[in-house]
């Protein structure tokens, strides 16, 4: 009775194996796993809707140049949403195809939902999306007729504007920025997880946050030490108190003047330092440079989540 | 059923099995990497290959460096690409922000040393031969600590070349008729990641490197160190002598900035 016990325990090992080779080298699912839903939104965060300083749990905001700042319009251009399964080659799932730009600000700075995708297999997908500058055909909500035409005729993927304030001057800005990126295999910043998992028989919500902080950090990659500062905007606004895009490309970083042309002194009455090393090449080592870097850095998923991003342009 | 047969059986069922657990790590490119003795190494450069004593700077200025030192260390050799490069548009960035650690791959070779290095000598400058791990290096990371900050290596005798700064620079720069000589000493502030340069890009074959003449080199682009620095904004000595690279004026912010960049760096394996 042992020999048939012993062939037969063979023989199922043996299937188990085969079937966890299988299992382990594919990364199949099981095929009736039931569908759910997928509510994708954009946002900006507290920030967009209170400015700067504010807090978030216990922790302020702040700009240790003293400024307060205040945003009024924060468009981007979203496009192209793909949800694929890495359990079955990243083969793709669903998608909803841009592009379209969208005030972030608009309606009080609220969760903007984007798209709703269904009968989503109800397993874990990663997320991939891509920001880009707009064009002829990219579709305006909740952005001034005027602002969707300057978006398409300069070619722009963010058009920020705000006003910062200290010690009675104000300093207004008008900033717009190109250039096209993909994030991809992002990480939930909910719970830290890769990509999201979809629940049968309900919708799961998550959203792109844009993080308006890294505009006014000095560093290109945070690692604690970054501070908010308005100091080297404002140094540029000229006699019309608004910066724009250009004058900041005026703004040596390593050569940081005030208004008066003076080495710009921090709270301490040292120089100014940005931190550029592991962004910039050293022959685009100014302002404009620092902070386009920082607009396509900004980008996470479901909060405090990463992507890889890779630049298109 | 015979035991012979019963024995095939198992024998299949272990590498059904075997294969089953490791070939997720064989399709997600892992190092297998075995034990290898890795010869490491420093030199200074340019970023096209030449003399770092003698260059024309991106403003113009004709420098001539008469002193080059610096205490590098430890220094990692890692197994991913750099995490930064999406300028590049080649590699994706792996975002970095507050208090994220990317991940940067196994850990090739590593110099757990501080060494001071003449990087005016021509030559490259031996950090020791190391324990590390067969692999395709593709990323480098340097620390760039004051001297002493950490355990020093056989150079520790040369310790006084860099006046206990972490770069010790001297020469003389010129441009339309203006003269200056100049020295001074350089070390990145205690703060975040500033004493860090990560992510420097460089690919090295490491499968055979206990067997292959020639060291895994760290490059220091000294030019680029000083691709931004306008001379004439040190300030005038007060008696004799050269001007210092003090801090505050243009041209120690654009040092520090180049010191700090990761393209003033690479890695190349070399004979």
């Amino acid at each position: 009775m042992n020999k048939p016990t012993t062939i037969r325990g063979t023989h199922l090992t043996l299937v188990a194996a085969t079937a966890m080779a299988a299992g382990l080298s594919s990364g199949c699912a099981s095929d009736d796993v039931g569908t759910g839903s997928l509510e994708i939104g954009v946002n900006g965060g507290i920030a967009l809707q209170e400015g700067f300083p504010h807090t978030e749990g216990a922790v302020e905001h702040a700009f240790v140049d003293g400024w307060s700042l205040q945003l009024t319009k924060y468009i981007m251009v979203l496009d192209r949403i793909r949800l694929t399964d890495p359990a079955d080659g990243d083969a793709e799932v669903a998608s909803w195809d841009g592009p379209v730009m969208i005030d972030l600000h608009a309606g009080g700075g609220d969760n903007k939902q984007l798209a709703v995708l269904g009968d989503l297999p109800a397993t874990r997908l990663d997320m991939q999306f891509d920001v880009i500058p707009a064009s002829a055909g990219t579709e305006a909500r909740d952005v001034d007729s005027a602002d969707a035409v300057t978006m398409i005729d300069d070619g722009l993927t963010y058009l920020i504007e705000g006003q910062a304030e200290k010690d009675g001057q104000t300093i207004a800005f008008r900033l717009g920025l190109d250039g096209s990126s993909r994030y991809s295999q992002c990480t939930n910043g909910k719970d830290n997880t890769q990509g999201v998992a979809i629940e049968a028989e309900k919708t799961v919500g998550v959203f792109v946050w844009h993080h308006p902080h890294h505009l006014w950090w000095d560093v290109a990659i945070a690692a604690g030490n970054e501070q908010l500062r308005f100091d080297a905007w404002a140094a540029v606004a000229g006699a019309d108190d608004l910066v724009t895009a250009e004058e900041l490309e005026t703004q040596d970083l390593t050569d940081l003047q005030d208004a008066a042309g003076d080495p710009l002194l921090d709270e301490d009455g040292d120089p100014v330092f940005y931190d550029s090393g592991p962004a910039l090449k050293p022959d685009e080592l100014n302002l404009l440079a620092f902070v386009r870097y920082a607009a396509r850095a900004a980008v996470h998923f479901n909060g405090l989540g990463f992507c890889t991003m890779t630049v298109q342009q | 059923m015979g035991t012979t047969r019963r024995a095939v059986l198992r024998t299949v069922v272990a590498l059904a099995m075997a294969g089953a657990i490791t070939m997720p790590l064989w399709s997600c490119g892992h190092t297998l990497g075995e034990s290898i003795q890795l010869r490491t190494g420093v030199m200074g450069t340019t970023a096209t290959g030449g003399s770092p004593a003698s260059f024309v700077n991106r403003r113009g200025w004709q420098v001539d460096l008469t002193e080059a030192y610096v205490v590098i260390g430890p220094i990692y050799f890692y197994e991913a690409a750099p995490q930064a490069h999406w300028l590049d548009g080649v590699v994706g960035l792996r975002q970095a922000h507050a208090h994220l650690v990317v991940s940067r791959g196994t850990v090739l070779g590593e110099v757990l040393q501080q060494h001071v290095i003449d990087l005016l000598s021509g030559a490259v400058h031996d950090t020791g031969t190391w324990s590390g791990v067969a692999g395709q290096c593709q990323s480098a990371e340097v620390q760039l600590l004051p001297p002493g900050e950490h355990e020093l290596g056989p150079t520790s005798h040369a310790i006084e070349l860099v006046r206990g700064h972490t770069i010790w620079l001297s020469g003389v720069a010129a441009k339309d008729g203006v003269t200056i000589p100049f020295e001074g000493g350089l070390t990145l502030p205690d703060e975040g990641k500033l004493r860090l340069i990560e992510d420097i890009a460089g690919t090295m074959d490491l499968q055979d490197a206990s067997e292959s003449p020639g060291a895994a080199v760290v490059l220091i682009y000294v030019d680029e160190w000083l691709g931004n620095v306008n001379f004439d904004t040190l300030p005038e000595p007060a008696g004799e002598g050269p001007r210092v690279l003090a801090e505050g004026s243009q041209a120690y912010t654009a040092w520090q900035s180049g010191v700090r960049s990761r393209f003033s760096y690479g890695t190349i394996w070399k004979e």
